[in-house]
């Protein structure tokens, strides 16, 4: 399937350019639901093509006083090497 | 013609043949099949009321629901599936409901479908349309649909999936058997079901061909083969178990090499199916221009807007300064001038037999020290529990998306805002949390700015120290210092990044939740965690360097001038003279705070104790500075080197002592640098000298 058909690969293709979206930013662009977009990451997460990704400071930060500050930080997804290589399979470097 | 048509035209020729053949009470199986939430069980209820069995799948802990529906010429089986969002081997539920699809092959499955999510619930319509199974949508939550603004054609819809679509509201019984007729005739005549079908378009289509010709010969029954090869294909775990303990093991090899060599079949079939979904769903549902004006989207506009968000943003922290200034630094002088300082004066008549080290390690060192570091409670819980309110009602993860635009543009690599912003509780995790960013590079260039965020330690320093030294124009000087501290790290990260070539710029997509009224017991919950934590650091880390730095100002004894402590302040007092600092006390109590922020104003109570009576510590040290050289004191105190703690991390995370090091000297030469211009600077325009 080629890269303008197919909203899987034209997501991945998003997380190439070097600019932060929210999954709102892109169910507007793809004129999708959020929650269809969020699924799309989910599946392609599962996969390997991505990687939810949040801070953690493991173990190291038990001693840490404000440890509990690090539950604030959003979740974010990422492209992976994998997923690299699938956008880079279709032409788009 | 849409199916209805096509089943209306049968549906006549069966009245016309009952007239004819022996009435006959015939049995048929119904699934029902659909996502979580879409009103599943109450369709079921509303068609079996209280006929239904309920027990627990086959070898599993999943409810297993079964009821009966008793008709005048029919009696029905409807087994309700579990909520499922696909047909994958992801989760039990999942397995259960394509297994018994499968294996029990019932002779229909209605599939329950919410309107206000309907391209969601469509892509489980996609999977279950590559079974051999007729299917019948029931299209429910048209009313919510409707009052969304969210406008959907049933017929259009049904046109398009070529699959009967009943509207349904089911909460009010509207539809619901209308949608078990429909399902019958489909049910008896199945040869009628002919639906429009997702296809797997691009060069992984004849892969998928090929891999169903190998398998075709060894798919255990009843598994069908192409639905088989797709999975396959798709990386289905249980499929690939499945044919590979049917298959020889040569076969199998061959399989095994395809698979591998088309990894990516798997965009293009699941890629497939949400095409699929689109074309599905372009003709059928009319939104409004922008989707649903959402209370969040509303807020989002200027909240997340790249200029109006920072804007925002800068009015929060303003607005937090504010509050703590207003509410909790009155409480705060009050504990020190009615709480500390009579409590030593009355530990210091209790102890008057008392040895004079006795006397002075209570007085000076412990009240004196820790008792003052106490005082701060008022400000951390003020500030926790506004953090805690902006995290509750979802802002804060807007404030990382307004930040991350803003440092793209600074040329500094999206992720690492994300660390950098858990610096403002501490530092620590800011450091530890770089571990998101792949890149080497822009890791440790992450690493090394992290420290300048200034963590809730340096700020409740800050907040202790400023409104003695700026009055009422405290909270915008405090405000100021740390605008200050983003400008520094904006502008060593811009000149690291360009001197190391850092050129990363993978970016990422972040979740925002929605707004939401906040919750007063997460809240607490927050506040409390933070507060008991900085006691528990008070009664240890900081209590113990407050007893050093009481025994080393009090070795030799005699006069503090001539102690240990003084002589290494006064060694350093050409240098702080730069900044017009000419009392090594403040010296020491900024060397001090590399133990531990808060050891600033542990070390200052105990060198300014009973300095002047009638004035609280803040005020006493206020005397020692000119407004010049106060304001370089706290500029250097945001930018200083970090804790001991983050100092240890930093080493951890880049296991360098090299990158340790600089890091230090950095911060050292970035404070001092930053500490003369601001004295320079504020003498320049006649603030003292």
């Amino acid at each position: 399937m080629n890269k303008e058909s197919n909203t899987l690969i034209r997501l991945m293709i998003a997380m190439t350019n070097g600019r932060p979206k929210s999954s709102r930013d892109l169910a507007q662009e793809f004129r999708m639901d959020e929650a269809t977009v969020r699924e799309m990451l989910t599946r392609l997460a599962e996969r390997g093509y991505l990687r939810r990704n949040t801070p953690t400071c493991d173990g190291a930060c038990n001693a840490c006083p404000l440890r509990q500050v690090c539950a604030i930080t959003p979740a974010i997804w990422v492209l992976s090497d994998k997923g690299h290589r699938a956008v880079i399979a279709v032409g788009h470097a | 013609m849409t199916h209805s048509d096509i089943l209306a035209n049968h549906q006549a020729r069966e009245d016309h043949n009952t007239h004819t053949a022996s009435p006959r009470k015939r049995t048929l199986r119904i699934a029902l099949a659909g996502q979580p939430n879409v009103g599943k069980s109450t369709v079921f209820n509303m068609l079996t009321g209280l006929n239904q069995h309920v027990g627990n799948w086959p070898g599993k802990t999943i409810e297993q629901k079964i009821g009966t529906i008793h008709l005048p010429d029919a009696e029905i089986t409807l087994i309700d599936l579990p909520g499922t969002y696909s047909l994958t081997a992801n989760s039990p539920e999942e397995r259960i409901a394509r297994d018994y699809i499968i294996r029990e092959q019932p002779d229909v499955v209605i599939v329950i479908v919410n309107a206000t999510a309907l391209e969601r619930n469509l892509y489980l319509v996609a999977e279950l349309l590559q079974l051999p199974v007729p299917i019948v949508v029931g299209l429910n939550m048209l009313d919510v649909a409707e009052q969304n603004e969210m406008h959907i054609e049933p017929h259009v819809l049904e046109a398009a999936l070529r699959i009967p679509v009943i509207p349904l509201v089911a909460t009010r019984n509207q539809g619901v058997r209308e949608l078990l007729d429909t399902a019958r005739q489909i049910a008896e005549h199945p040869e009628t079901f002919n639906p429009s079908r997702p296809a797997i378009r691009g060069p992984h289509s004849e892969v998928v061909h090929q891999v169903q010709t190998m398998i075709a010969p060894y798919v255990p029954p009843p598994y069908p083969e192409d639905w088989a090869a797709i999975k396959l294909m798709e990386g289905d775990s249980e499929v690939t178990e499945i044919i590979k303990a049917a298959t020889p093991p040569e076969v199998w090899h061959q399989i095994d090499t395809i698979l591998r060599a088309h990894e990516d079949a798997f965009l293009d079939i699941v890629g497939g199916r949400y095409a699929w979904v689109e074309r599905m769903t372009r003709a059928a549902v009319i939104r409004p221009s922008k989707g649903p004006i959402t209370l969040t989207d509303q807020i989002d506009r200027i909240a997340t807007h790249p200029l109006w968000g920072l804007v925002v943003l800068s009015g929060v922290f303003g607005l937090i300064f504010w509050a703590t200034y207003t509410i909790a630094s009155p409480i705060q002088a009050w504990l020190d001038g009615e709480l500390v300082q009579p409590l030593a004066m009355t530990a210091g008549a209790i102890l008057a037999g008392a040895p004079a080290w006795i006397t002075g390690l209570i007085t000076k060192g412990l009240i004196g020290g820790v008792g003052t570091v106490l005082t701060f409670l008022p400000i951390l819980i003020i500030f926790f529990a506004m953090l805690g309110l902006l995290e509750d009602i979802g802002y804060l993860a807007r404030a990382a998306y307004v930040m991350d635009r803003f440092m793209h543009l600074m040329g500094l690599h999206g992720k690492s805002f994300l660390p950098l912003f858990l610096g403002f509780g501490c530092n620590v995790p800011a450091v530890m949390g770089t571990r998101i960013i792949e890149d080497p590079g822009t890791r440790l260039l992450t690493i090394l700015l992290a420290p300048l965020v200034p963590c809730s330690a340096r700020l409740a320093v800050i907040a202790f120290l400023a409104p003695a030294f700026f009055g009422r124009y405290a909270a915008i000087a405090t405000w100021g210092l740390v605008t200050l501290n983003l400008i520094v790290l904006a502008l060593l990260g811009v000149t690291l990044h360009h001197l190391g070539h850092v050129t990363s710029h993978s970016a990422f997509i972040m979740e925002l939740p929605l707004y939401h009224v906040p919750n007063g017991r997460t809240i607490g919950m927050f506040v409390w965690h933070n507060t008991m934590a900085f006691i528990r650091k008070a009664g240890t880390i900081i209590l113990v360097f407050s007893i050093l730095i009481w025994l080393l100002s009090a070795l030799p004894p005699g006069d503090v001038g001539q102690s240990v402590l003084a002589r290494l302040g006064r060694a350093l007092v050409p240098i702080g003279q730069l900044m017009g600092w000419n009392d090594w006390r403040l010296i020491t109590a900024l060397l001090s705070s590399f133990v531990a922020k808060e050891n600033t104003i542990a070390t200052l109570g105990i060198l300014y104790h009973s300095a002047s009576e009638g004035m609280d510590l803040a005020q006493r040290v206020a005397t020692a500075l000119t407004p010049a050289s106060a304001l370089a004191f706290l500029v250097v105190q945001m930018l200083f080197i970090p804790c001991v703690a983050t100092m240890a991390v930093i080493r951890q995370e880049t296991g360098s002592w090299k990158w340790s090091s600089i890091s230090i000297a950095l911060l050292l030469f970035i404070a001092l640098v930053g500490g003369i211009i601001t004295y320079q600077a504020a003498v320049l325009i006649g603030l003292g000298g």
